[in-house]
């Protein structure tokens, strides 16, 4: 029985090469995410609290946007070729893309690491967030427009498979993953838009000198617009996968084709109009923009919802079709002994988790009080960090056989490590949410305040170290087995059926889906009417309040405190009397501000 | 969906087990020993499609995630609103 | 007593761990503030059980049962 690297070897080769990327940017970023929960708990110092920030920012970036990002083409570029049964178009191309997106990977981590030898004079400690007024030298957003171009040219890729298919296919519904694929890229199309303004037409330049200053609200925006969707670009291969390989896992048939299509549509629409829930304390912008951005995000806990109730159901039609009975004891007729499905189940459960405090996030006012205190990265991890990154490690083990030809190296080793995952996220992210309840700040190397007692009402702040720190232990050593693992695969010698991989079809068949729902262009119409009605305002009058360029310089900037005393001793004069009472406060303020910008 | 239209009649190439009927497989054979990952269907002992199917489980579990986040909820609202004694963060 | 596979034990023990941890704070909602020591305890205690309810099964498992992965 031949599998995936035998139909199609030029294909698996490249799906190789992106999961090989995807897994040393992982064993990189976890190595600096131990570091960080050892130096920020002050268990275990080795490095600067200065250099924290460049480890947080190679965290951020390496996990966040390159490993998950590669994984994805590999998925996508196996999907496509597997559900569209033919290769690729042209072969060249495909390797194109992988090359400039790995170049453009690779230029940014150089200059986000070189900000640790202190004689390259090159930074970007800007955060995986990097918008203005932090500053990174001009390779750091060079790289990442690079890559962006590269995940551009590898949907076009598939959209061009997509044509060739059609061509011979003309009356046929596009099979279930590779809608998936394309309905993906539409929204990534639309969302990269915001971010590749913001780096092309302001970053860069800015970067190189060409252009002074820039509006920091006008790029944060930029970032945001993107910074949304961006999440369910990592999220749709985690679906994917859920929707159309854990049925078949679990031992049953995906429960209805059609309602998968309606939720990734429903993604398509909804995406990109939310993004300025992440920017409910910025000033600048109107709090009815805020309740907009607010209400669009409730309206997607329609498609998380669907998901949630079609994967379950999948799974459990697979569960009583292994003799599962009751209510509740049917989960135990699941096949937990199989790493990808026990992985992948243990991913989608810790989501669930994580819609909790998600939704915390997602309202206005109760995100006051969360905002920017390590419940944000609890949160994420559990997200991003789990639902994701662990249904990616747990599809490897049923992917790297198709696409090596090889059977996985072991089997216990596999289920102990998802399972040591999902052990270290509840002690990592738990104890990151308490933390944040109590005020600890996210994104700090020093979260000690002197003079400052967190008070905890049940257990204490040293409690919640340990337990970030103890967490953080074990996801790291969860990263060394898998790598482990996935290395010992590699290295064996391949076999005729390595794997399982027939994927049966599903309860309720395409036929029953609307053909509307496969009429791309109409979605992508509506998905950009929406964006327009959602950011136009907010844009208009971020630029007409201050400018397309603003007039923020770049930080970190050398100060020198002569100017900054002089410019103080020249405000002081201009603090009104009956300001000083406290009459005035703000018009003091004002003034005070007015007077250093000109004395600057 | 992407592959073995075939597979729509189910056929037992999944392996043991699958086969039509409540055939119990051989428990030691699918027992920790010598199992593949992906192979869940190897377990199957009955078909069930489309209109024998009753996703009942999955009712539960969802009716349960709805009880908690209404839990939260309400105790978010002591918390946030009412500025109660039941608090977390003291 | 039901038979549990290796795997299903691996992941019923992993399910402990946040129940343990966020005990204390139920506890704390009634009023009894329980030192650290005690989440390590119960702990302990779930895995005790679990372990009894998984060599339980091992030893006598149940006909109707005993396909469970
Ligand atoms: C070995 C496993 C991991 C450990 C120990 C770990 C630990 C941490 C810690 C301690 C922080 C810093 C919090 C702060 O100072 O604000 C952090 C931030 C972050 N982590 Fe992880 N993490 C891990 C895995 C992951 C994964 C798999 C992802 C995503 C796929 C991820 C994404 C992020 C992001 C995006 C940030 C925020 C960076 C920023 O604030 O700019 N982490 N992580
Ligand atoms: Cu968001």
């Amino acid at each position: 029985m031949a599998t995936f690297v035998d139909r199609y070897p030029d294909e698996a080769k490249v799906v190789q090469a992106s999961f090989a990327v995807a897994f040393i940017a992982l064993g990189i970023g976890a190595f600096f995410g131990l570091i960080q929960a050892l130096h920020r708990t002050n268990i275990l110092r080795v490095i600067d609290s200065v250099d924290y920030y460049t480890l947080l920012t190679a965290h951020g970036v390496l996990l966040a946007l390159v490993f998950t990002i590669f994984f994805l083409v590999g998925v996508f570029t196996w999907a496509i070729a597997k559900g569209f049964e033919r290769p690729l178009p042209d072969i060249r191309l495909t390797w194109a893309w992988f090359g400039l997106m790995t170049t453009g990977t690779v230029l940014t981590a150089v200059a986000i690491l070189a900000g640790l030898v202190p004689e390259i004079p090159m930074s970007a400690d800007v955060l995986y967030t990097f918008y203005a007024p932090l500053e990174a030298h001009p390779a750091f957003y060079i790289g990442l427009a690079m890559f962006i171009v590269g995940t551009w040219m590898a949907g076009a890729d598939w959209f061009l498979a997509y044509r060739d298919w059609r061509g011979d296919n003309p009356d046929e519904r596009i099979p279930l993953q590779p809608f998936m694929v394309l309905t993906t890229m539409i929204m990534w199309y639309v969302s990269t838009l915001g971010v590749a303004v913001a780096v092309v037409f302001f970053l860069i330049p800015w970067s190189l000198g060409l252009i002074e200053t820039v509006n920091p609200l006008l790029t944060r925006t930029l970032f945001w617009y993107f910074g949304h969707p961006v999440v369910y670009f990592w999220l749709m291969p985690a679906y994917l996968l859920w929707y159309t390989v854990l049925p078949k896992l679990a031992g049953g048939r995906l429960f209805s084709d059609p309602l998968a299509r309606v939720v990734f549509v429903l993604f398509v629409l909804l995406s990109t109009p939310v993004g300025i829930h992440h920017q409910y304390v910025d000033p600048g912008i109107a709090e009815g923009f805020k309740f907009i951005a607010m209400t669009n995000t409730m309206f997607l806990l329609l498609p998380s919802l669907l998901t949630a109730f079609t994967v379950v159901a999948s799974v459990e039609h697979g569960a009583r079709q292994r003799g599962g009975e009751g209510y509740l004891s049917w989960l135990g007729a699941l096949p937990w002994r199989d790493p990808a499905f026990a992985g992948m189940a243990l991913a989608g459960l810790m989501f669930a988790a994580g819609g909790f405090s998600g939704m915390v996030n997602a309202g206005m006012n109760i995100n006051y009080l969360v905002h920017n205190t390590l419940w944000v990265p609890g949160h994420f991890h559990m997200t991003v960090g789990t639902a994701v990154a662990l249904t990616m490690m747990a599809g490897t083990y049923w992917l790297l056989p198709q696409i090596t030809g090889k059977t996985v190296y072991s089997r216990p080793i596999g289920l102990f490590q998802v399972v040591l995952w999902f052990i270290g996220m509840v002690f990592m992210s738990n104890a990151m949410h308490r933390g944040g309840l109590l005020g600890i700040p996210r994104r700090t190397a020093e979260p000690q305040y002197q003079n400052f007692d967190f008070a905890a009402a049940v257990g204490s702040v040293g409690e919640i170290r340990m337990q970030i720190a103890f967490g953080g232990l074990l996801l790291f050593l969860s990263v060394v087995f898998f790598l482990f693992n996935v290395a010992a695969t590699w290295a064996e010698d391949r076999v005729d059926t390595p794997v399982d991989d027939t994927i049966p079809a599903p309860l309720s068949p395409p036929s029953g889906a609307p053909l509307i729902l496969d009429n791309l262009a109409l979605w992508t119409g509506i998905a950009v009417v929406l964006v327009v009605l959602a950011y136009t305002l907010p844009l208009a009058s971020i630029v007409t309040d201050s400018g397309l360029l603003g007039s923020s310089p770049g930080f970190p900037v050398a100060i020198s405190l002569e100017a900054l005393a002089e410019a103080a001793a020249s405000a002081l004069p201009h603090v009104s009397l009956d300001a000083a009472a406290g009459l005035r406060p703000l018009d003091v303020a004002a003034e005070a501000a007015e007077t250093l910008e000109v004395s600057r | 969906m992407a592959a073995e239209p075939e597979s729509e009649e189910m056929p037992t190439s999944a392996g043991e087990g699958a086969g039509d009927g409540a055939s119990i497989p051989d428990t030691e054979s699918i027992d920790d020993e010598g199992y593949v990952i992906g192979s869940g269907r190897a377990g199957v002992v009955r078909q069930i499609d489309h209109d024998d199917f009753d996703p009942i489980g999955t009712l539960v579990l969802i009716a349960i995630y709805m009880a908690i986040v209404g839990a939260m909820w309400i105790f978010m609202y002591f918390v946030e609103f009412l500025g109660g004694d039941l608090t977390v963060i003291g | 007593m039901r038979q549990l596979s290796p795997g299903l034990f691996l992941v019923l023990v992993a399910f402990t761990i946040p129940l343990a941890v966020e005990f204390r704070t139920v506890a704390g909602f009634f009023g009894f503030d329980l030192p650290f020591i005690s989440m390590i305890l119960f702990e302990v205690v779930l895995l005790a059980i679990l372990t009894g309810v998984y060599v339980l099964g091992r030893l006598t498992p149940d006909e109707d049962t005993a396909t469970t992965s």
